[in-house]
């Protein structure tokens, strides 16, 4: 009943989701694309490279979703890496150190796949894809710091996980917690997960 | 000193992760946070004791729950990967709580798995500054000087037959406790082997908890299909736990092997004599 519920919120939320996502898209391209004209005088083109990830004047659920997207790809990464090589070995223990932003949330995740290697990775899809999250409100977004509740996907990756409810907090990456660059979106994680059941939502980590 | 104040936080902490969810009015969320595992289980840190499923385990700076609990579950040492100031990542041992009476004294990373020392992949954590030599260091260093028994296979009566059960008699241990006097107090090292069985012909068997007898009552057998000589060698893979007073903890994995070279595995055919 309640993964039932779960999943109709689930649903609903996307729907919201992809049509919020296509409205802020098409808004963002009203402003910054003209319509296509002739092309008049002699002056070379010039190009402008935009990183993916950087800090736009007002961070929205848009460029949010980008770098989560870019987290979950690179902790994808990381998860096929400790399952191919049925261990948590020392080069996924350093990617993960580029993707947790504090040293108390990386032992969360070190634990979590420690874990998982007792239970011999019951419970992964073989192979697992990637966990895909989604902004579901934004709590606080600063040039330094994001805190949001989000829908977590982990479907692709979990053969008994569907949608969680969940809140992530992001503060820019300390570029010394990433020697190889492993992490590419500029950001990592400060907190993630939810509250136990009975407890309140957790308090905007980018005030704590 | 510093011990009954841990004990003491422990207790507080402890109390405070099973009071009823109702009062979670107070504002513990900073300190409570969860997540799922791959496998649907639900595992939690509420006031720095992880609970899984609600059940508290550990704690998140892996001290055991034992003291907070006495009469609770049996509280088992595991190799825990953890993270340094530094960065770096090292492993100690922690403690958990286990419920199933068939887990062993000691938890590894992979149970059974062949290969799954992970102090070959981290280092031991280091000492703390400015102590002597810790226990710890005193029973690793004993438990890679101690003569481990090691299996002398057989097969009888020499040979094999295809079709026919091979019954691996394996003449070793599965328990080995060690006993020597430190300057910390005596140390004791229990040690529980387990059999993996390569049978030479590409068939491998394992882990076999149990010695391999002869028939009709060993439990260690196979079945070779073609005729021909194997070798067949037998690896006994070790785990330990050890104690010095009220210290205690789990050691890396030492291995013993035992082989029987060029086993040779005959073929009986019926024949037809005519008379």
């Amino acid at each position: 009943m309640h993964g039932a519920v779960r999943a109709a919120r689930w649903r609903a939320a996307m729907v919201g989701l992809v049509s919020a996502v296509a409205a802020a898209a098409c808004s963002e391209g009203g402003a910054q694309v003209g319509v296509p004209s002739a092309t008049v005088g002699t002056e070379p083109p010039t190009t402008t490279t935009t990183h993916p990830y950087a800090v736009p004047p007002v961070i929205d659920a848009t460029y949010v979703n980008r770098v989560l997207e870019g987290l979950d790809k690179a902790y994808g990464d990381i998860v096929r890496l400790v399952l191919n090589s049925r261990g948590l070995v020392p080069q996924a223990s350093a990617q993960l150190r580029s993707l947790f932003g504090t040293d108390r949330e990386l032992q969360l995740e070190l634990d979590r796949f420690q874990e998982d290697m007792r239970s011999g990775f019951r419970g992964y899809r073989n192979p697992p894809g990637n966990q895909r999250t989604f902004v579901d409100h934004i709590v606080a977004a600063s040039s330094e710091c994001i805190f949001a509740r989000v829908l977590r996907d982990y479907s692709a990756v979990s053969q008994v996980l569907a949608v969680e409810t969940e809140w992530v907090a992001l503060s820019r990456l300390d570029i010394s917690r990433d020697p190889t660059g492993f992490n590419t979106t500029g950001w990592a994680y400060t907190y993630h997960g939810f509250p136990p059941p009975g407890f309140p939502d957790p308090p905007n980590q980018c005030h704590v | 000193m510093t011990t009954l104040l841990r004990r003491v936080t422990l207790l507080l902490a402890l109390a405070g992760s099973l009071a009823p969810i109702a009062t979670a009015a107070l504002d513990l969320a900073p300190s409570a946070q969860c997540f799922r595992l791959a496998d649907g289980r639900m595992r939690c840190v509420i006031n720095g004791i992880v609970h899984i499923d609600g059940i508290p385990i550990e704690t998140l700076s892996g001290e055991s729950l034992a003291a907070s609990e006495p009469s609770g579950p049996r509280h088992v040492p595991y190799e825990r990967i953890v993270t340094q100031p530094d960065g770096s990542q090292c492993v100690t041992t922690g403690w958990r709580a286990v419920t199933d009476e068939s887990v062993p004294d000691a938890l590894y990373q992979i149970p059974d798995r062949e290969i799954g020392n992970i102090f070959a992949q981290y280092e031991p954590c280091p000492e703390e500054p400015g102590t002597a030599i810790s226990p710890r260091t005193i029973a690793i260093r004993h438990w890679e000087t101690i003569a481990l028994p090691a299996p002398k296979p057989h097969i009888a009566p020499g040979w094999g037959i295809t079709g026919k059960l091979a019954y691996l008699e394996t003449n070793g241990t599965t328990t080995h406790t060690h006993t020597s006097p430190t300057p910390l107090g005596e140390l004791r090292i229990e040690a529980t082997g387990v059999y993996h069985v390569d049978w030479g012909d590409g068939e491998k068997s394992g882990p076999h908890r149990r010695e391999g007898a002869p028939w009709p009552n060993g439990t260690i057998t196979h079945d070779y299909i073609w005729a021909g000589t194997y070798d067949v060698v037998v690896t006994q893979q070790w785990t330990a736990t050890w104690r010095i007073g009220p210290h205690s903890g789990v050691l890396h994995e030492l291995r013993t092997t035992g082989r029987i070279d060029d086993f040779e595995v005959r073929q009986i055919q019926a024949v037809i004599v005519a008379r």
